[in-house]
């Protein structure tokens, strides 16, 4: 699965290279892009049922650990995210004060605060889930 | 956790598959389970005490749990 995820990158760094030196169009970059998410997808779903196959059990029954896994993953890949969008959005806003062109820079700008704005809406979200919640269980 | 699932299905003569079939669960949960990765529910756990007829206190080594808890 690693060797893979690993290949698919590379796919990705040359397609996007390759778009930005003019050698494709948008359009291939998007159809490529397609098809490396969907081959990408194919892969990680076939591991997964891999994984969860044995004897006789069927993959798509899920139990009590399936759910446990479930949550897991859930709240792992949002505290990524949540994460991202903190630590990641600083990174646009440094680019676009450096930057000396000023569109550019206003763009960059702007990505960086719609990060950091989604960091909060996820905050604020997580606070009010949280409070209902509480009062539920 | 530490638990005695393994020794008590293997003195049962047991297979994963057939304790997972008893407890209505999938074999990956008895293999969790088995491996200490995963905490049961008290429904699941209360089953798998009563397949082994022993109790859950027994069964997941709680004594022990709870003095290693305190401890550190």
């Amino acid at each position: 699965m690693i060797f893979w995820t690993v290949a698919f990158a590379v796919i990705l760094v040359l397609d996007i290279r390759d778009f930005i030196q003019g050698k494709d169009s948008l359009l291939k970059l998007i159809f490529n892009l397609a098809i490396i998410l969907f081959v990408g997808w194919a892969n990680i779903y076939y591991n997964l049922h891999d994984l969860k196959h044995i004897g006789k059990y069927d993959p798509d029954a899920d139990d009590e650990h399936d759910e446990f896994i479930s949550q897991k993953t859930n709240h792992q890949v949002l505290k990524i995210i949540e994460n991202l969008f903190l630590f990641g959005g600083f990174i646009p806003i440094i680019a676009g004060i450096k930057v000396t062109n000023d569109t550019l820079s206003a763009v960059l700008i702007f990505i960086g605060i719609f990060m950091e704005l989604m960091w909060w809406i996820i905050m604020i979200l997580k606070t009010i889930v949280y409070l209902i919640n509480y009062k539920k269980y | 956790m530490k638990n005695l699932v393994k020794e008590l299905r293997k003195q049962n003569h047991l297979t994963q598959r057939e304790l997972a079939e008893k407890t209505k669960v999938t074999e990956r949960t008895i293999i969790s389970i088995e491996q200490g990765k995963y905490k049961p529910s008290i429904v699941l756990a209360y089953k798998l005490a009563q397949i082994f007829n022993t109790d859950i206190e027994t069964l997941f080594c709680l004594k022990e749990y709870l003095k290693n808890e305190e401890e550190n």
